[in-house]
């Protein structure tokens, strides 16, 4: 017997759209186990569509949820009648796909509990960018695009949306029309948005004759209907039900009553409960079965539920193969079988709450759209929206609304109001009336922009990976963090990086593994954070900046010029271009006030300092430090050819001179009136000390000076300047 | 690099399982609530580290090694040369109390100590080749010895300068800082020139149980309580704070120390016993009681603010023996319904059964006349005599000034009623844990806004993980516009489902990755135990530890009674004492 473990199935990536569908949903086991899958970690797009009734529910419950709506989005989707039931889920890769259909919902039980049963199957697009299963890849996009039909609010939009974005980037995925369909390799999606299942299965089964069908299904018809329909079908098959006691709602008392009962076989298992469905049939020449979230009940084959099913073809059909010595199938008599006292997922029949967001979404980042509405007969007269985190007790916003009773309003949120917020924010309505006050549940507010993740080059881990390595990339992390997660996020995250140091000299530097610290857990009388966040102070990010750069050049850079490995040159460079580029690419964006968030004297004067570590040092009445360069001299004083050839491999004195020429032109201001000396007309006149010192170590190493060319490439590496900056910077260098 | 698909279909398998592993501290209220408020108040107090002298003998154990054994061609690892020396000790106690372990135990690896004694009575003793331990006392103490300044730490040490290597430290490297150095002095004064401490150092650790008897007679854990042990008074100065040390957490630790000396001075004075239960009591009721009667318990002003943060540590004892309790219930309840499960619906429900209605009854003394779950707590208490419509700061403190130690719904009273399994319907464990978590929320809804709320807050770090009253009093407010008259199906159903079930989840991923620590599972509107559950770990753990060092340090001590008294020297101490809090 096979078993899969279903929370490593999605594994491959980066992936560019995950589409999931579920009917019920769990976020914080999806949060905390499938969100930190490959797959969805580096996915630019997470769409879990999910039954309506249950959506409601979890907001009614107030489920733990840190990212919903702003790291994945979650769309409701309401049948026309039956329930949203699907199991299926599809990775879209630029290379590929992967298509995983079972019984399993996105739920701790479904996922490693229950006995559940799946297919999943991966493709990787040939070099004509095609594959055999590609039909399959399209059935499921087109599954999801009908199913979004029938979705919810703004969420649904922004999923069409984005699946119209996928299939433009990935043409091979474009949806098929149903009448192009082909049996793919004898596996074929079917779902009921195509049309009943049974009449699907029928056609599949055909002219054959069919001597068997096997069921296992939890749940069943309690009037034994779809039992009936198979035994009337197929009269001369033998019909094998598979159930489990106590949890399966085999309708025995109907079973009993038929003139040619079906055979009933317990599946016996201590500590799983039987959530599996599937159907199968085999006759002497051929076979098949059914696989995914239909349970053998009318409202699941006859299409008033939304359900999707594998059909695997004879060759590769094998109802046997379920079960062995450790899953057992014993026949059972049908009056010694205990059915469960439960029944098949069917909808809420409860009433409409009194109040009710259908959707809150936030676009630009201060504009919310809300759907909502009043469904109480009260007589409103205010109704007004909040907001707030999970972790709050009391709104940190609320803003008057119309007192329309249903209906869309655009509201605009202060940006203080939003500055903190991390994870999932909710918004609720609350109506006054002549009898009170009454409150809607709380939803999660879509954060649009922060819902796609765009890597800057290549998957979310490996930028991640590769700017802890290099710092190449940093600000573009940065920007990724401040869209999924707020400025705050970034903050801490530059409170916290620190960028490999590695000379050659062994091991990475970092602490020992054996510590010995003291801890002090005294705390003083004031709040935690979450207890009332909008009070944080702003984060700053301009201190954060200065800090990370400043903790790099002592424990980085400064520690490199006083080695002077030569091992180190290209670590040095890394971490000395990284630092140049934060500071210059905040200097460019402005804060709130409208100022640069990296102040221009900041900036000129951290960048000279980096220079003259990498050159000849500090020795000043309060700063001393050797230079890297310099130490390097010392070091291979017996053959500085060794230090030319590996400073011209890595453009070494070529990055000194664009670093100095980027805070000359920062520095040079026409309209300055020169307290000493003569006036300074251009860029490269300015910072004449350091240009001084600079030259003076290229001619002290014996090392060529960089040619123009040199010095526009590594003006060029920074990848930070625009094209005027840039033409203005090759006038300057003579 | 990107993953690549290499994978070969899954056709027709059955998903994996993830088995269940042992759980305990279910809803982590223990660990991340108790264990952290507690952290605070008996700061290098612990649980693990009752014994006092220990918090000699480990830093001698350094000084002693670096005196006679470093260096030499038969040195030992310092940590394998502190547990040579911690069997001498066990031994030298054992041997000392003729085959007995010291009075209040916790010597470490005593059973093993005391067969070998058994079996070699009189023998030498070849340490090298005895274990008594698995976990060696070395292990408990360490961390508490850092965080009073024993050993030099990272912080003690100058920052890098830019040309130095970062040095990388091993457990040999430690060293004692200048007050290590006082403490293990002070230590060898009792014990350095004993035979058996140069034995033990030699090459042959080779020593004659008789001279290990000197050891237990002069260094041993109880002995340290003689007025002659030199290590006695530097141990009072350190752990009651009255000399400088790192940290500003130790201060909480003398002012919990001195609280407990006070308590025990004024409960034992007027015959009452002076024990976990009765500090809960004063700190959380001002008040103590036995069947016959009620006793106010007056809390020394300089005393009043660790005594209300003891307090808070209570709110947050009792919602976690509400809540835990509600999960053993349901754990129970579950497993006899095996993987059919039971929906929330009915097992809310069930508090409308007339059992619970009896049994109800009975706890509160009152005639209930509708089922349990159909009344609000706000009803309930309107039938105890003490109508209030919400609970806000002032009528909180009504409930608290109305709801005393000794009532019929008090907390210690439902605590037992759920510890104890004493009731006839099995769902009134459900039901009296509601009633707890009622009645404790009510109580510590008017010091939400205080100091000492926020305070308790300060201890949930994660409020989405770290369960305390003013988080779950939030969540309870939020749900509901007015909890306090909300019926208990409903509160039940919330309470269950969020602050049980769901907690219980969310919590088994903070242990494992996997999520295996995990007892129940939903399917649908199903919820199932995959496991059994049946003790509440919730408990004060630190207490023993602490009333236990306060007898080793000669300010307490057990009576023939085994009962607490104060001893002439402590009530001398906590008087001199109490006048340097008083000035200050």
């Amino acid at each position: 017997m096979r078993y899969c473990d279903y929370t490593t199935l999605f594994s491959t990536h980066p992936s560019e759209l995950v589409l999931l569908s579920t009917y019920n949903f769990d976020p914080d086991f999806f949060e905390r186990r499938l969100l930190r899958a490959p797959s969805l970690l580096t996915a630019r797009r997470i769409v879990v569509l999910m039954d309506y009734d249950q959506w409601s529910r979890l907001k009614v419950e107030e489920v733990t949820a840190r990212w919903m709506n702003s790291k994945y989005l979650v769309v409701p989707i309401r049948p026309k009648a039956g329930v949203f039931h699907p199991k299926l889920q599809l990775v879209l890769r630029a290379d590929g796909f992967q298509l995983v259909c079972g019984s399993s919902n996105l739920t701790r039980s479904g996922c490693t509990h229950n006995l559940e049963i799946v297919n999943a199957i991966s493709a990787m697009l040939d070099d004509s960018g095609t594959h055999e299963s590609l039909p399959l890849c399209c059935d499921a996009v087109r599954f999801f695009q009908l199913a979004l039909d029938r979705g919810i609010g703004d969420a649904a939009a922004i999923a069409r949306d984005w699946i119209a974005d996928a299939a433009k980037d990935m043409p091979w995925c474009r949806p098929t029309s149903r009448q192009h369909r082909d049996d793919h390799g004898g596996v074929k999606l079917m779902h009921t948005l195509d049309g009943p299942l049974w009449d699907q299965f029928v056609e599949c089964v055909g002219d054959h004759r069919p001597t068997q069908i096997v069921v296992v299904s939890p749940f069943y018809d309690t009037d034994g209907r779809m039992i009936r329909r198979v035994l009337q079908k197929w009269p001369k098959a033998t019909l094998e039900v598979l159930a489990q006691q106590l949890t399966s709602n085999l309708p025995v008392g109907q079973l009993k009553l038929m003139a040619r009962p079906p055979d009933i076989y317990e599946v016996r298992s201590a500590s799983r409960r039987l959530h599996g469905k599937a159907l199968g049939w085999q006759s002497t020449d051929g076979g098949g079965i059914l696989v995914g979230s239909a349970n053998f009940t009318a409202a699941a084959f006859d299409g008033r539920n939304i359900e999707a099913c594998i059909y695997v073809g004879a060759e590769t059909a094998n109802m046997n193969t379920l079960f062995d010595s450790q899953l057992q199938r014993v026949s059972i008599a049908v009056e010694d079988f205990i059915p469960a006292d439960t029944t098949e997922p069917r909808p809420d029949e409860d009433t409409e709450p009194a109040l009710s967001i259908q959707s809150a979404s936030l676009r630009d980042g201060t504009t919310l759209r809300l759907l909502y509405e009043v469904s109480s007969g009260e007589v409103i007269t205010k109704l007004s929206v909040a907001l707030r985190l999970s972790s709050e007790s009391f709104p940190r916003a609320t803003i008057v609304l119309p007192t329309r009773r249903t209906g869309e309003a655009v509201v605009k949120v202060g940006e203080k109001v939003l500055q903190d917020v991390h994870g999932s924010l909710l918004a609720f309505i609350s109506a006054e009336t002549d009898h009170g006050r009454i409150e809607s549940a709380a939803t999660w507010v879509i954060h649009e922009d922060r819902l796609t993740h765009e890597p800057s080059d290549g998957s979310g881990i490996k930028t991640k990976t590769h700017v802890e390595e290099t710092g190449d990339g940093l600000p573009e992390y940065l920007d990724e963090i401040v869209k999924r997660e707020g400025l705050a996020s970034v903050v801490e995250y530059l409170n916290h990086l620190n960028i490999r140091f590695f000379d050659g000299s062994g091991g990475i530097g970092g602490r020992s593994k054996f510590q010995l610290r003291r801890s002090d857990p005294y705390h003083p009388d004031v709040p935690p954070e979450w207890w009332d966040q909008i009070d944080a102070h702003a984060p700053n990010l301009e201190q954060a900046i200065y800090s990370f750069c400043d903790r790099h050049e002592k424990s980085r850079l400064r520690r490199h010029a006083e080695r002077g490995n030569i091992n180190g040159m290209e670590n040095f460079l890394d971490i000395f271009t990284a630092v140049v580029r934060l500071l210059y690419v905040y200097h460019t964006r402005v804060d709130g006030r409208g100022q640069p968030v990296v102040k221009a004297p900041q900036l000129i004067g951290r960048v000279c300092r980096l220079i003259e570590i990498a050159t000849s040092g500090i020795d000043t009445s309060h700063d001393y430090c050797e230079g890297y360069t310099t130490s390097l001299v010392v070091n291979l004083n017996g053959d500085l050819s060794l230090l030319h050839e590996r400073s011209e491999e890595l453009n070494f004195m070529g990055h000194m001179c664009a670093a100095l020429l980027i805070a000359q032109m920062l520095r040079f201001d026409p309209n300055e009136v020169p307290i000493y000396g003569p006036k300074v007309t251009r860029p490269r006149e300015c910072l004449e000390h350091q240009v001084k010192r600079l030259h003076a170590t290229i001619v002290d190493a014996e090392m060529a000076a960089p040619s123009k060319q040199q010095v526009v490439s590594a003006l060029g590496q920074y990848r930070m300047l625009s094209d005027d900056v840039m033409t203005a910077c090759e006038g300057e260098i003579s | 690099m990107a993953k690549k698909d290499k994978s070969s279909p899954i056709i027709l398998q059955w998903t994996k399982h993830v088995p269940t592993a042992d759980v305990q501290d279910p809803l982590g209220t223990s660990l991340r609530g108790s264990t952290r408020i507690a952290n605070r108040l008996l700061f290098c107090i612990t649980s693990i580290t009752p014994r006092a002298r220990y918090f000699t003998f480990v830093p001698w154990c350094v000084y002693d090694y670096n005196k006679r054994e470093r260096g030499t061609p038969h040195a030992l690892g310092l940590r394998d040369a502190i547990v040579l020396r911690e069997h001498a000790l066990t031994l030298g106690c054992i041997a000392h109390h003729d085959g007995a372990a010291c009075a209040g135990g916790a010597l470490v690896g005593t059973r093993e100590a005391i067969r070998w004694y058994g079996s070699h009575n009189g023998s030498e003793a070849n340490l090298r080749r005895l274990r008594f331990a698995k976990n060696p006392a070395m292990n408990a103490y360490f961390n508490s010895l850092v965080n009073l300044g024993v050993f030099i730490t990272e912080e003690d040490i100058p920052e890098l300068e830019d040309d130095e290597e970062p040095i990388e430290l091993t457990f040999d490297d430690i060293e004692l800082s200048a007050m290590g150095l006082e403490i293990a002095a002070a230590y060898d004064a009792a014990v350095g020139r004993l035979q058996a401490v140069s034995e033990v150092a030699s090459r042959s650790r080779r020593c004659a149980v008789t001279t290990l008897k000197a050891w237990g007679r002069k260094g041993g854990l109880c002995e340290l309580a003689l007025p002659t042990s030199p290590d006695r008074d530097l141990l009072r100065d350190i752990f009651f704070t009255r000399r400088e040390l790192p940290g500003k957490a130790h201060a909480d630790r003398r002012r919990t120390l001195l609280l407990m000396l006070d308590l025990a001075r004024r409960l034992t004075t007027n015959g009452w016993s002076f024990d976990a239960v009765t500090f809960a009591d004063s700190v959380y009721f001002g008040e103590v009681s036995d069947e016959d009667e009620n006793h106010a318990v007056a809390i020394s002003s300089p005393l009043t603010d660790i005594s209300l943060r003891w307090r808070m540590f209570y709110f947050h004892y009792y919602m976690a023996v509400a809540l835990e309790g509600i999960f053993s219930w349901l754990v129970t309840r579950l497993r006899g319904a095996g993987l059919a499960g039971e929906s929330l619906d009915g097992l809310v429900s069930d508090l409308n059964g007339l059992g619970v209605r009896r049994d109800i009854s009975l706890f509160a003394g009152v005639h209930l006349e509708e089922p349990f779950g159909l009344i609000s707590p706000r009803r309930l208490f309107a039938l105890l005599g003490t109508p209030l419509e919400l609970i806000d700061y002032d009528t909180s403190a009504t409930i608290d000034g109305s709801r005393r130690v000794s009532g019929p719904i008090s907390e210690p009273i439902l605590e037992g009623v759920i510890r104890n399994d004493d009731y006839q319907d099995p769902t009134s464990a459900f039901a009296a844990s509601l009633l707890l978590l009622a009645i404790t929320l009510a109580r510590y809804k008017r010091w939400d806004a205080t100091q000492y709320g926020q305070w308790l807050a300060s201890a949930a770090a994660d409020p989405y993980l770290d369960l305390v009253p003013p988080v779950v009093l939030h969540g309870m407010e939020r749900r509901f516009q007015n909890w306090w008259d909300t019926p208990f199906v409903e509160l039940g159903m919330f309470v269950l489902h969020r602050f049980v079930i769901q907690q219980h989840q969310a919590m088994s991923y903070e242990k494992v990755a996997s999520g295996a620590r995990c007892l129940l599972q939903i399917d649908g509107d199903r919820v199932l135990s995959t496991g059994t559950y049946d003790k509440i770990g919730t408990g004060n753990a630190r207490f023993p530890s602490a009333l236990q060092v306060l007898i080793d340090l000669g300010l307490l001590s057990r009576d023939d009674s085994n009962d607490i008294v104060v001893t002439e020297d402590g009530d001398l101490f906590l008087s001199q004492e109490m006048a340097t809090e008083a000035t200050e």
